[in-house]
């Protein structure tokens, strides 16, 4: 699975923040996903929140989260705390393994002034694509 | 075993978080739970581990960032195998 939130600014202007998510059928790992995943492979697109519609939009931050499909939202959540606060005292982009979840962030200058704030309207886009959020 | 310093640090970045995503509005309870847990933390450190503890606290930079991320996002369908963002080639 591949969840990724971004916040995008059109040419015009308008900004909000996009989210996807992807499947990868039955693969299952421990730590780091498999070489390829998600890049180049971010597997299938199985649901979408667009705000700015795309393409083209200038991508002014992200969060990425990659583990296995079978992984629910509770750990998710605290695996992310954790991948923060390890992460913040070092320059963006962030990226780090915890658990069965791989996280990547990162985000312009003019965003990094407020990151916890960009970091949790990041994450609560990637709960709303999530199937089971409420888990 | 993690030290009552780095739990200290740990703890508060967690709250801050925790305040952000809540729009800081954190449960009074919440809180009233973490605040237990740093005072217990507190207490366990000496002098010298809370004075470089409120140091680093205080001292709390933004992180260092790009001006730019070179990225932009792109179009994708469900059922497709296509990413949401690519980086962006630059004109020579």
């Amino acid at each position: 699975m591949y969840l990724a939130a971004q916040h995008v600014r059109s040419a015009l202007g308008q900004e909000g923040i996009n989210a996807f998510r992807y499947t990868h059928g039955g693969y299952v790992w421990q730590g780091l996903p498999p070489q390829g995943i998600p890049d180049p492979d971010p597997g299938v697109l199985v649901e979408q929140i667009i705000n700015v519609p795309p393409p083209g939009n200038v991508v002014r931050s992200y969060l990425d989260v990659v583990a296995p499909d079978e992984v629910l939202w509770p750990e998710i959540r605290p695996a992310f705390f954790a991948f923060v606060g390890q992460a913040q005292r070092q320059p963006l982009p962030w990226q780090g393994v915890f658990g069965r979840c791989y996280f990547r962030a990162g985000m312009d200058m003019g965003l990094a002034a407020t990151w916890r704030h960009e970091v949790a309207r990041l994450l609560r886009a990637l709960e709303a694509v999530y199937p089971a959020r409420s888990q | 075993m993690i030290g009552a310093a780095d739990r200290y640090i740990e703890l508060v970045i967690e709250l801050l978080l925790k305040r952000a995503l809540a729009d800081d509005a954190l449960p009074e309870d919440e809180e009233a739970a973490y605040v237990d847990e740093l005072d217990r933390c507190w207490w366990a450190m000496s002098k010298a581990e809370q004075d470089e503890v409120e140091r680093m606290i205080a001292s709390q930079p933004s992180p260092e960032a790009p001006a730019e991320l070179g990225e932009s996002d792109t179009t994708v369908t469900r059922g497709s195998k296509d990413p949401p963002r690519k980086r962006e080639s630059r004109a020579a």
